[in-house]
């Protein structure tokens, strides 16, 4: 027998788009709303006003990346939260105005994120706890470290430093723009190398994949440093953006970055979603959010908002997922 | 006295105190297929993980060609040359065909061919399974389908052809046969006899004699965790291998049917219909009798039984004793009688941590409640030793977990629990699946019966052998559709195979000749 | 003899719940002799009640293989509505309390609902309806709310029945019925079974998703009631006053020894646990730690409580 022929008959997409319209999903909504606003604020759309919104989200969206990971390996990560208090901590208060102190410390930082996620990892692998537990514990305890770190909001991080990640290159390319477009590449070569695909292999039959001789501890310790990598970044960030530290700056991170992850197509159970998704849905919580802003609602309806958005998304999916099983239950 | 090419001695592991494997001696050459034969509980399973590497044996040693091997993990056993077809297959649901051929250390993560980037090169991996199909005569397969999507009998094809991927030296076939249909048996009896005349060992392990005395040219026979003997095939007969495996004789294996002239109808299916996957099924189930499902994998037997019980949405009727019945999920069907065997005890059957008489009394937690909401410990302990009697359920006590039970005896657990709500239509879903010589004996008995005391009894099986021996009447499905309906007379083993293939292609891999 | 020993062999875990506070308690009483005075133990029992009747739910939900993160702002509500709809009155609160009950029982039936009936997973579900219930309340009462709880409520904390405060004697009413729901009744083996395994408890003909869409409904009727006692507690009622029993209310069930898998525990075990994190956070404030340390401490000894748990189970 030959290789069947490739063909483009309308019948054939068709047949590929039918099963998995859901995955459209998270990028319809973000192009809608992305003409949605620039219908609204027709005369601000420029790449700097792009830069603005990127800036903004920045922050969401590096520790989504990671999040993300995690979560397409069947994991959850509920230490980025502790994480990013306490690398935002850190770099706030001991960062000063030298290059070299703002190398080190960026790079101390990156280390203390990874070398936490890689603990996570760790002792997941070897004490066989559900990663909700161990990451939940990671938080508080990082979290606690964070407060003793700098126990009330404060530190001033160098301008150059800020000016630096808030900046625009050659005067007109935010540099955001730039990591998310760096972020996006990393993933599409991620995704396509063998430890990529043994992340999804993990997430969605764990036994099969040790059995088949795959090192499951090794995949999992890396992927949760690489989502304590994500969340250091993440921390490191928004200390610029912020221009400050504050011990619990990560808290709200939790939430936002599975609901980004989830919105972005990823889901819960494990072995599939992706990155670029995830990028798409932090977009989306932040254009809702400035959307119910514009619209004059008061921010403290915004929570709101994003809460049922997580939980309408999740449905969806999951709705979705059982109507395809076809089963009442199994 | 000379080393075999595989070579394993003094074997031993134990669980919980539990000996599963005591002091066993193994030994297989190249270019032999080697059954290995066992009841269940025999320790074989166990020998086989240790083998590949699941799980670490306490003591023994393991040498191949002379050399002795640690086989720590899966990994190890790869590297050496050992690779398992499992039981329960070892697909990664979420990757396609070609990815999960090429998830294996060796060639998946250090000799994939690579692009320039060092990512996967996604197309020469594909024309690896291509060549790998056209190599063993496998098609109609789409290597960029989700495993998820394709069908169990191909996913037993692609989990025997990743091993083969491997080219490995030992090949240990784990019942690898079990979800597959008639011809695609024969498919990979040819296989394994073809790997054994390339020189290579194959461990070869199945409940059906039949596959066995087809390809095996040597055997080894465990009991109760020890080696009781080996021989060439052709110096034995099946008789001498039962009564090995058992340790005693053993006589009437299959009860003696009694002819049912019972007019009275106990569940009458009327156009039932679930997409493609049932279309239009009447079928008249009399009191008394056994009826049987068969046919290929994946025709549509398991969804009916799961349909009757509430898990399938379906459209059609339902009638029991001449009145329609509305069925939504299995505790309407309880309430009504009807009972189901799940197809897994151990995810679907029985609450392993749970004891015996905890799994028991779960069926009918409302009926032993007093005063509407506390549970009687009286009337709950009476009933489960009513019904472990009954079923001769071995253990100390009710209070014995389940986990700690053999498979034979918790499958009567599983009967119990579901005998005590008096059943009047019983769903048997491969209810002999893994389940060691004696207790299927003791399991047809009780079958009959209880078809002689009126209870209706759909009886699916993957076992052509105890369809005819078992059942009165047989149903043949064939693409979702009933092919035919075989009783008396015309009920045999070739007849059930005919209408299996029925007049359709069959798509899923050819058989190949050697 | 046998007899004691096979007791202690099945209440291994809850036994060791108890001795494990105990020893707390004596490390406390040794190094602060004032600490462990009738009336401080009086105000530790007290504490302990309110986080045992949020953790009842909590078992309830972890015994299934849930996880209820949407406690403290159900809590934070009932509170709120409480002093809102009385006012920091007693006249109408036979009417009062039980809406306040029922709305903190929606607003977990509606966890429930989108566990059982739409399969989303319960962290989700939980944490973005905690984050609803949060934005809800603040958005409503535009981000200000305040007021006093009615004296009535404080006399459920303060006041006394034959020399025992009141809130005791409705805990050890709970605790009594709880217990008897759990080992008792078909409704408490169905949660252990569901917990177990659902599959084979939904083969065995019990309503699985019914069975968990009840237990996030108990859990906010547990909640609201913790609420409502807190409210009383405190006096002055804050926003983020229900924060802490996110975290504590899990902890508590852990250190009880139940599996956070699902199919084992006890609430007797979890009284225990929530003895033994008011003690432990006594312990800290006697000793003026931080904020920090205190995170830091309860995140390590839950981690401890479960990794004995999960060996315990092990062994079985």
């Amino acid at each position: 027998m030959g290789k069947p022929e490739t063909s483009f008959s309308a019948g054939a997409i068709w047949r590929i788009v039918r099963g998995k319209w859901i995955v459209f999903v998270p990028y319809i909504i973000f192009l809608s709303l992305f003409v949605f606003t620039t219908i609204l604020q027709p005369k601000s759309f420029n790449l700097n006003w792009i830069g603005i919104k990127t800036d903004a989200v920045l922050t969401l969206i590096l520790v989504t990346m990671g999040q993300t990971l995690v979560l397409i390996m069947g994991g959850i990560d509920l230490s980025v939260g502790g994480i990013i208090c306490l690398t935002n901590s850190v770099a706030a208060l001991y960062m000063n105005n030298s290059t070299g102190s703002i190398l080190t410390m960026s790079i101390a930082v990156l280390a203390i994120g990874a070398f936490i996620g890689a603990i996570n990892g760790l002792i997941i692998v070897k004490t066989r706890l559900q990663p909700f537990i161990v990451t939940l514990v990671s938080w508080s305890v990082w979290g606690g470290v964070a407060f003793w770190v700098l126990p009330t909001d404060g530190g001033t991080p160098p301008a150059k430093f800020i000016d630096f990640l808030l900046g625009r290159i050659i005067g007109i390319i935010p540099v955001s723009l730039i990591i998310i477009i760096l972020a996006i590449l990393f993933w599409l070569y991620l995704k396509n190398t063998s430890f990529g695909v043994s992340i999804f292999a993990v997430g969605s039959n764990e036994k099969a994949v040790y059995l088949n001789g795959i090192n499951v501890d090794r995949v999992k310790i890396v992927v949760y440093s690489l989502s304590g990598l994500f969340a250091a970044t993440a921390g490191l960030y928004r200390t610029a953006q912020v221009a400050s530290g504050s011990p619990v700056a990560g808290n709200d991170y939790i939430m936002t970055s599975l609901a980004a992850a989830v919105i972005g197509g990823t889901s819960l159970s494990g072995g599939n979603g992706g990155i670029m998704g995830s990028i798409v849905g932090a977009f989306i919580l932040k254009m809702i959010n400035d959307i119910l802003i514009f619209a004059g609602v008061s921010s403290y309806w915004s929570a709101l908002f994003q809460g049922c958005l997580l939980i309408v998304a999740v449905a969806i999916g999951s709705i979705a997922a059982m109507r395809e099983g076809g089963e009442v239950y199994l | 006295m000379t080393m075999s090419d595989l070579e394993i001695r003094g074997i031993s592991k134990s669980y919980n105190g539990v000996q599963a494997l005591q002091n066993v001696d193994f030994s297989a050459n190249c270019g032999e297929v080697h059954a290995l034969l066992g009841e269940n509980g025999a320790g074989k399973s166990t020998f086989i993980k240790i083998l590949s590497g699941a799980i670490q044996a306490d003591s023994g040693t393991i040498s191949l060609f002379g050399r002795q091997m640690r086989i720590k993990t899966p990994n190890d056993a790869i590297n050496s040359g050992i690779s398992t077809v499992y039981q329960e297959l070892s697909l990664i649901p979420d990757l396609n065909v070609t990815a999960n051929i090429f998830t294996n250390n060796n060639i998946f993560v250090n000799k994939n061919p690579k692009t320039c980037f060092g990512t996967l090169g996604k197309r020469e991996l594909r024309d690896c399974t291509y060549d790998l199909f056209e190599k063993y005569k496998v098609n109609g397969i789409d290597p960029n389908a989700l495993i998820r999507d394709i069908s169990l009998a191909n996913r037993q094809t692609i989990e025997i052809l990743k091993i083969l991927a491997r080219d490995p030296k030992v090949i240990i076939l784990d019942e690898a046969t079990s979800a597959l249909s008639e011809n695609n048996v024969q498919w990979l009896l040819d296989i394994a006899k073809l790997l054994a005349k390339q020189g290579k060992i194959v461990i070869f392990i199945s409940h059906r004699m039949s596959e066995i005395r087809n390809a095996c040219d040597r055997i080894t026979v465990f009991r109760n965790g020890r080696n009781v003997g080996e021989m060439q095939m052709a110096e034995t007969n099946t008789d001498e291998l039962v009564s090995l495996m058992l340790g005693r004789r053993i006589t009437g294996y299959f009860p003696e049917k009694k002819s049912v002239e019972s007019t009275e109808v106990v569940l009458e299916i009327t156009n039932m219909s679930m997409g493609q996957k049932l279309q239009d099924i009447n079928l008249k189930l009399y009191s008394g009798e056994v009826m049987g499902i068969g046919g290929l994998a994946g025709q549509g037997q398991a969804e009916i039984l799961l349909a009757l019980y509430g898990i399938y949405k379906t459209e059609g009727e339902v009638k029991l004793h001449g009145k329609k019945i509305n069925i939504k999920s299995p505790h309407d069907c309880i309430c009504h009688g009807i009972a189901l065997v799940p197809e897994d005890r151990a995810t679907q059957g029985l609450i392993m941590p749970f004891s015996i008489g905890y799994n028991i009394s779960l069926i009918l937690l409302r009926r032993l409640a007093k005063w509407g909401c506390i549970l009687s410990r009286k009337r709950e302990s009476d009933i489960v030793s009513e019904f472990m009697d009954k079923l001769k359920v071995k253990a100390d006590n009710a209070e014995t977990l389940a986990m700690n039970l053999s498979g034979g005896n918790q499958q009567k657990v599983v009967l119990a629990k579901l005998l005590a709500i008096k059943p009047k239509v019983m769903l048997l879903y491969d209810i002999t699946r893994g389940i060691d010589v004696g207790t299927k004996k003791e399991i047809f008995g009780l079958i009959r019966e209880l078809a002689t005391k009126e209870t209706a009894i759909l009886f699916y099986s993957t076992d052509v052998e105890e369809l005819v021996n078992v059942c009165d009447r047989v149903i043949v499905m064939h693409d979702g559709k009933i092919g035919a309906e075989l009783d008396n007379g015309d009920l045999t083993k070739e007849n059930i195979l005919l209408a299996s293939i029925g007049e359709g292609i069959d798509d899923k891999a050819s058989i190949l000749e050697s | 003899m046998t007899k004691l020993l096979s007791f202690f062999n099945r209440y291994q875990t809850i036994i060791s719940s108890y001795i494990m506070s105990a020893l707390i308690l004596l490390v406390v009483a040794i190094l602060k002799p004032g600490y462990t005075s009738l009336d401080h133990l009086k105000v530790i029992s007290i504490d302990a009640a309110i986080l045992g009747i949020v953790s009842l739910g909590q078992t309830f939900v972890i015994l299934t293989g849930g996880i209820d993160l949407s406690i403290p702002w159900i809590l934070t509500n009932a509170a709120f509505i409480l002093t809102y709809l009385s006012g920091g009155d007693n006249s109408n609160l036979g009417l009062i309390i039980p809406v306040v009950l029922l709305i903190s029982t929606l607003m977990g039936l509606f966890n429930g609902i989108g566990v059982a009936y739409l399969g989303i997973s319960p962290i989700i579900m939980t944490l973005g309806s905690n984050i609803i219930f949060q934005g809800g309340l603040v958005g409503f009462s535009g981000g200000t709310p305040g007021g006093r709880s009615p004296e009535f409520v404080q006399y459920l904390i303060l006041g006394k029945i034959g020399g025992l405060p009141v809130i005791l004697l409705l805990w050890v009413l709970i605790i009594f019925v709880a217990t008897v729901v759990l080992s008792k009744t078909p409704f408490g083996r169905q949660l252990y079974a569901v917990g177990n395994n659902e599959k084979v408890a939904l083969f065995s003909g019990i309503n699985v998703k019914f069975t968990k869409m009840i237990v996030y409904a108990a859990s906010g009727f547990t909640a609201g009631l913790a609420g409502i006692l807190f409210a009383g507690r405190l006096g002055q009622l804050y926003l983020g006053m229900g924060d802490e029993f996110q975290f504590q209310s899990i902890t508590a069930v852990a250190i009880g020894g139940a599996s956070l898998m699902g199919g084992s525990g006890s609430y007797i075990g979890t009284v225990a646990g929530a003895f033994t994190i008011i003690i432990l956070s006594g312990l800290l404030s006697v000793f003026s730690l931080s904020t920090s340390v205190q995170q830091i401490l309860y995140g390590l000894v839950l981690f401890i409580a479960v990794v004995f748990s999960k060996k315990r189970g092990k062994e079985r």
